[in-house]
């Protein structure tokens, strides 16, 4: 059984680091030799909502089409020694028709930040158009579809995981996702939140609404506390009616659904470049990037070798835990991360780029590429091992520490961490705490008046700067790149620099050395493709912390060393990777 | 699909709400609609910043700033079209297809796939030639079959 109108191609959805099964795609009858020709043990199933109802009010689960019956599925897989993780959407999927919505909730058209129609250019040609959830019979609908899944699942004691998953794409170096909506559904759910607000001012003698939305940032702060409630909904609900199954969201972004990809395909523009850029970006934000809707001519070649490099080995296991996929290598590469940039809120744009408009975020694309992380979770990096905490920089900026943030800093702080401090936002009450703290604990803060205003504080191996961001803001490009230049050298971290011409993407990725590897402290990858349509090369100056190890699988490339440098020479899709052994 | 020399701009009509005091200067008032280009666009990908913000500054004498993509602001419709039609004798496209976000929508709205869009585009958007350039291709390909 196939249907025809399906935004994914049959034969184009397995490929590694996918791993996805569309279970309404296949016959029931051909379901075992299918998922026994998996060659990964876990296998992602995407729930299709609009599969398993015509109405929105009854539910076919295994009683009319036999491809509705998700137990047999796990029976089925759990023969084939393959577990399953079922992924929940609770936005708008792109690889669903309509974005997933039973065609009797298809009514109101999503609507871009643009104020473009959202819809995905599917690889055959054909025009997705995506429905908005923000629509109340939608919510309705959804819990109802939900309840009926959830019993499913627990009367047949199913026991696969189960993820919810938030749809988008990335654009411009940033995270987009399908539930982002400017629709008049989410415009008159908007209102009507207003409403409930307002009146629980007026209960509480608060402002009034019409004062708080006297600026754009307070306006986009209701629109993102709005946002992030009607979300939290649908998450909610998948928690309450899959108690056991839940194991959390993950953001996913699907290559070639992005609002640029519609242009791209109308005018035949080139995309290799942008995808190779944008599975990178997913790996700095913990976002899982999916190739299910690509081409499989985009499909080939170095966008599959990335996939096959950086995201099915091991980054899927850190995304979705060790349960998901086998970790039982302990010499795994990791990606590499030497710097965190910390925010709030990554939908308030204002502090999206911050660390851009001071400069760091481009100083570190050039000189420390792809090894940074954006987050708006404080708990998921800032461990406080002191191992963990060695060779990384975390970033703050002053307005998004709290009393919470502030703890977190001091405990880091006192366990040999680095951390940077924009200060000219952060809260009086907190700069008087961190001023305390100094003085209780008589530890001298180092002036510095350079570029800006600098204190530094250290303790051990920990080291806290703190910087006037607003004097950095109004430097010329230049000067803010020397301005980081000079701060990040004094940390000493241990890299290689690379001078790499424009279009060629790397990243690094590192390990616990083996038994016969145990004179250094880490061996690192470096991971290098080039994506374009053109020869290119790159120079890596030789640090003395390294010692070359190997060289991995030269595709279309060569590697050639000279004294003090490696010079790699890159014919089109060529990569290559090279393994260093580090000491510090 | 498009033709490898064409050039496409999607707009749309936006309010500023907070303005640099630089836009001040060049007449921009804040809490106020103006026209954006949210795309400008060739088969080569977006047209390089640069180019952009050195014609911004020449027509309006201030630093284009306003987010990673959009370009703007622009006063009125004729001076965005004007701007489009500049970049194109930059570039050196043949034609510029200048469509709203509206207009787009409704396209979008009415196809089924791509050739259907861009079928639409071409037949009822707004376009600009680039006459010089089409004279160009014309005695290019003159030379060559002569």
């Amino acid at each position: 059984m196939q249907i025809s109108n399906d935004p994914t191609n049959d034969n184009e959805i397995i490929f590694p680091g996918d791993n996805w099964f569309f279970y309404w795609k296949t016959s029931s009858a051909l379901w075992r030799d299918k998922i026994a020709g998996y060659e990964s043990s876990k296998i992602v199933v995407p729930i299709n909502w609009a599969f398993h109802t015509d109405n929105g009010e009854d539910f076919d689960f295994h009683h009319d089409k036999p491809e509705t019956d998700l137990k047999k599925l796990e029976d089925i897989a759990r023969e084939a020694s393959k577990k399953l993780v079922f992924f929940v959407p609770i936005s708008p999927a792109p690889f669903l028709v309509g974005g997933g919505l039973p065609h009797i909730l298809s009514r109101i058209p999503s609507i871009s930040r643009e104020g473009i129609q959202t819809v995905v250019p599917e690889a055959n040609g054909r025009i997705n158009k995506i429905y908005s959830f923000y629509d109340q019979r939608v919510f309705v609908a959804y819990r109802k579809f939900m309840r009926a899944l959830g019993k499913f699942f627990s009367q047949n004691e199913m026991t696969s995981n189960l993820w919810a998953i938030e749809c988008g794409f990335i654009q411009d170096e940033q995270y987009v996702s399908f539930f982002e909506d400017y629709s008049k559904a989410q415009h008159e759910t908007f209102e009507r939140f207003l409403a409930i607000k307002k009146q629980a001012n007026d209960n509480n003698q608060n402002l009034e609404i019409t004062h708080i939305l006297s600026s754009l940032s307070e306006e986009e702060l209701l629109q993102n506390e709005f946002v992030t409630d009607v979300k939290q909904l649908y998450i909610e609900t998948i928690k309450e009616f899959f108690p056991i199954n839940y194991e959390g969201l993950v953001k996913i972004a699907f290559l070639g659904s992005a609002t640029d990809d519609l242009f791209f395909k109308m005018l035949d523009a080139e995309r290799q470049n942008k995808y190779s850029k944008d599975i990178l970006f997913c790996l700095t934000m913990n976002i899982i990037p999916s190739s299910i809707l690509l081409p499989s001519n985009l499909k080939k070649g170095i966008i599959e070798k990335q996939f096959k490099d950086l995201v099915s080995s091991s980054y899927l296991s850190i995304i979705l835990g060790d349960s998901m996929y086998d970790m039982s290598d302990e010499t795994s590469f990791l990606p590499l991360t030497n710097f965190y940039l910390y925010h709030k809120n990554l939908m308030d744009y204002s502090k999206r780029y911050f660390w851009e408009e001071i400069g760091l975020y481009k100083y570190l694309k050039e000189n420390f590429n792809w090894a940074y992380k954006i987050n708006d979770s404080y708990t998921q990096a800032a461990t406080l091992d002191e191992t963990y905490l060695a060779n990384k920089i975390y970033f703050y900026n002053g307005l998004d520490i709290y009393s919470t943030e502030y703890y977190h800093i001091l405990k880091m702080f006192m366990n040999g961490g680095k951390i940077v401090v924009e200060n000219s936002s952060l809260d009086k009450n907190i700069l008087k705490r961190f001023e305390g703290f100094f003085i209780e604990n008589s530890i001298t803060m180092e002036m510095v008046n350079t570029t800006t205003r600098i204190s530094v504080g250290s303790l051990g191996e920990g080291r806290l700067v703190f910087f006037d961001g607003t004097l950095i803001k109004s430097l010329d490009e230049g000067k803010k790149i020397n301005f980081w230049s000079e701060i990040i050298s004094t940390f000493d971290l241990v890299n290689v620099k690379i001078n790499s011409e424009q279009g060629v993407d790397y990243m690094w990725k590192t390990r616990t050395p083996m038994k016969n590897e145990l004179k250094f402290e880490e061996v690192r990858r470096v991971y290098f493709y080039n994506p374009t349509s053109y020869k290119k090369r790159v120079k890596l100056n030789w640090a003395k912390n390294f010692a070359l190890l190997k060289i991995n699988e030269e595709i279309n490339s060569k590697v050639q060393h000279e004294p003090n440098q490696s010079v790699i020479d890159f014919l089109p899709m060529g990569s290559v990777s090279i393994d260093f052994g580090v000491f510090y | 699909m498009f033709e490898k020399n064409h050039l496409l701009c999607v707009y749309n009509y936006l309010k500023i709400n907070m303005i640099y005091p630089d836009h001040e200067s060049a007449g921009f008032s804040p809490n106020a609609h103006y026209y954006y280009m949210l795309y400008l666009i060739d088969s080569s990908g977006p047209v390089e910043r640069e180019i952009i913000s050195s014609y911004y500054f020449d027509q309006y004498k201030i630093a284009l700033n306003c987010g990673r993509r959009y370009i703007g602001p622009f006063k009125d419709l004729e001076e965005l079209q004007g701007f489009a039609i500049k970049i194109r004798e930059k570039i050196n496209a043949l034609k510029v297809f200048v469509l709203s976000a509206q207009n787009l929508s409704q396209y979008l709205d009415d196809s089924v796939d791509l050739s259907d869009l861009v079928n639409k585009i071409v037949a009822t958007g707004d376009s600009f030639g680039n006459e010089e350039a089409a004279d160009q291709k014309n005695s290019f390909l003159r030379k060559i079959f002569k």
